[in-house]
């Protein structure tokens, strides 16, 4: 078990940077996420702690041993693939045990050893199988069980879940969760599956072309996202752009085109433009004519949806604003074309200053 | 079957099928026939079947020794490309695509220079006063410059030269079918580049060394001109004494003799490593499984 430390990172393919001056330290033990659209560097960066790619610039520390230039096999780091990366010519129990022959780890020992993993991962008797005779579900656990035999320092997972249908990927999800923490091993896992991300992570590092945008936990990220980018990508999120004025007794109003909303009670300088944003969740949907004095927007159903366990409403207001607007009650839906009235409260709004160029 | 366009389809192939057959087939066969009757020269041969030709082969140390020389100058020349031939098409399955289709170009266009023309650039590379021992001068190699053509050196160079190319892009498309993401995952258990090629591309690539390899000696058991050329009349394979029975002798029958020896020579080699090589396990139990 032990920490990874990544240091002021960058590394570029063909003068396009993949990671950019990336920091980030994974505790031990820890579970972190590696979150972003593809294209963000996730994989790169887990490529790099693994050693399968060297760094242009930075260190990369792992357990306090300052592993940068120190090649893959020497790292002790054990790692899942999307695509399995199972060895065709080897059984079950061979794929499990290649680590540990690479260690001159004693035949008696490696015997065990694969037993343990296989009943870790809950494929006793498939010892002798080979990788063709497995379903999706079962190569998966077994490269997480031959990732973790030899032991590894750390483990890191790239999209492994990623080639799964839907159900399957929500029990394997499960599983994963419940060996990390029977191992409590340091994990960095990639995805770009926000959902993935919330359930399975201590902490999720949110990247977006090449940099590390915010780092925390879930309720952190999804609750209080540092930009409207990782508001949007955990999640829906409606957003206004507007300019920020003082009202009485120190409170401040966005005025956004034709709407003018109380902000909540942030320091946000009057004259400065911002872009706020709600959770459709966060947002009340009410028929205009019961609205009562928190006006806060109004607008015209254009779109209902039946979401299962909620009704969706895509709401058209003043000003070509498209709101989303998710309602738990879903017994009596509203019809499209009605006026409504949509409401939240103050603190349920995020504000983020406004880029400057626009 | 019902389907009438199959069926008219069919028919089409029929011709072509008849001429190829008469051009390539009937001629071979009327040849190797021609062994089994006795030469009376002047491409005349006797009315009744025999074996003498054979016998002939058999009693002669001289043939038995080319026939010798032949396969073990194939086989040096099938074990030497593949040596050098595996890292070559394991570093193109490997290189970026822009430098891979321009390396494979060059592959393919220097295995389509005809031999000649190869074998006269082998002639200038090995002569006394060539590259090679020019280099191996200036390296202060004793001996040198070293007698490189005209002997089974030079035979083996040109046999190596010959085969190269087929041979790796034979391996090339093979491992370019083993995912990258099986020697990441080796590196990353603990096995360094080395035991990486040795437990996972080897393994893997084995159908595919066994093909090329095949495929090289093969080619190296019929060549003939790369074999005159750089052997200078001095290195007496199979294919040379062949063309020498049956142009500068006109001894028909017993050229005839030596290709039928050649040819099931080959083959028998062929089926012997085929069935020693076992099948790799994963794809023996494919097969016992379905």
């Amino acid at each position: 078990m032990a920490d990874v430390v990544l240091a002021q990172v960058s590394k570029r393919f063909g003068g396009v940077a993949a990671v950019e001056d990336l920091s980030l330290e994974v505790r031990d033990g820890e579970f972190l996420t590696l979150l972003g659209p593809s294209g963000c560097g996730k994989t790169t960066t887990l490529r790099l702690v693994a050693g399968l790619l060297e760094p242009d610039r930075g260190r990369i520390f792992i357990g306090g041993q300052d592993v940068t230039r120190i090649p893959p096999e020497r790292r002790e780091i054990g790692m899942v693939f999307q695509d399995y990366a199972l060895f065709p010519h080897m059984t079950v129990a061979e794929n499990i045990a290649f680590g540990l022959c690479e260690r001159r780890v004693p035949t008696a020992v490696r015997e065990r050893r694969v037993r343990e993993m296989l009943a870790l991962v809950k494929l006793d008797g498939f010892a002798s199988r080979f990788p063709h005779q497995l379903s999706g579900g079962q190569r998966q656990r077994v490269a997480l069980a031959r990732a973790l035999a030899h032991p590894p320092r750390v483990l890191l997972m790239d999209e492994p879940l990623g080639a799964l249908d839907l159900k399957l990927r929500q029990a394997m999800q499960l599983e994963v969760s419940r060996i990390q923490r029977a191992l409590r091993i340091t994990t960095i896992y990639v995805t770009h599956d926000q959902e993935e991300a919330l359930n399975l992570s201590d902490r999720i590092a949110v990247m977006d072309a090449g940099r590390l945008v915010q780092l925390g936990t879930g309720p952190e990220v999804y609750d209080r996202p540092r930009t409207p980018y990782v508001a949007d990508f955990l999640g829906r999120v409606n957003v206004l752009r507007g300019r920020v004025h003082a009202a009485e007794a120190g409170s401040r109003l966005l005025k956004a085109g034709p709407h003018v909303l109380p902000l909540p009670a942030t320091e946000v300088e009057p004259g400065t433009t911002v872009i706020v944003g709600v959770r459709p969740e966060r947002v009340r949907i009410v028929p205009a004519a019961t609205a009562g004095t928190r006006v806060a927007l109004q607008g015209e159903i254009e779109r209902v949806m039946f979401a299962g366990n909620l009704v969706r409403y895509f709401v058209r207001c003043a000003g070509d604003v498209l709101f989303t607007v998710e309602d738990q009650d879903r017994r009596a839906p509203l019809p499209a074309g009605q006026s409504v009235c949509l409401e939240w409260d103050p603190e349920a709004m995020m504000v983020w200053p406004a880029p400057a160029d626009a | 079957m019902s389907d009438p366009m199959r069926l008219r389809w069919r028919l089409f192939v029929i011709p072509p099928l008849l001429v190829s057959f008469v051009l390539f087939v009937a001629p071979q066969v009327a040849f190797l026939r021609g062994s089994f009757f006795r030469n009376l020269g002047f491409g005349q041969v006797g009315p009744d079947l025999t074996l003498e030709n054979y016998v002939r082969f058999v009693t002669d140390g001289f043939y038995q020794a080319a026939l010798a020389r032949t396969a073990g100058l194939s086989l040096a020349a099938a074990l030497l490309a593949l040596l050098l031939g595996f890292p070559i098409a394991y570093r193109l399955a490997r290189a970026r695509t822009r430098w891979r289709s321009f390396w494979l170009t060059l592959l393919i266009a220097s295995s389509l220079i005809t031999v000649v023309i190869k074998a006269l650039g082998m002639m200038i590379l090995l002569s006394a006063h060539g590259p090679v021992n020019l280099a191996l001068q200036a390296l202060g190699v004793p001996g040198a410059p070293l007698p490189l053509l005209n002997n089974e050196v030079g035979v083996l160079a040109g046999l190596v030269h010959y085969i190269l190319p087929l041979v790796v892009l034979t391996l090339f498309g093979v491992i370019q079918t083993i995912p990258e993401s099986l020697e990441a995952a080796s590196r990353s258990l603990g096995a360094t580049g080395w035991r990486t090629v040795r437990r996972v591309v080897l393994p893997l690539a084995l159908p595919g060394l066994v093909a090329a390899g095949l495929m090289g000696f093969n080619l190296a058991m019929g060549a003939f001109t790369s074999t005159a050329l750089l052997g200078g009349g001095r290195v007496l394979t199979l294919p040379v004494l062949i063309q020498r029975k049956a142009v500068l002798e006109g001894d028909y029958p017993f050229a005839a003799t030596l290709a039928l020896v050649l040819v099931l020579s080959g083959v028998v080699v062929n089926l012997i490593v085929l069935r020693s090589v076992a099948r790799p396990r994963h794809l023996a139990v494919a097969g016992a499984g379905s």
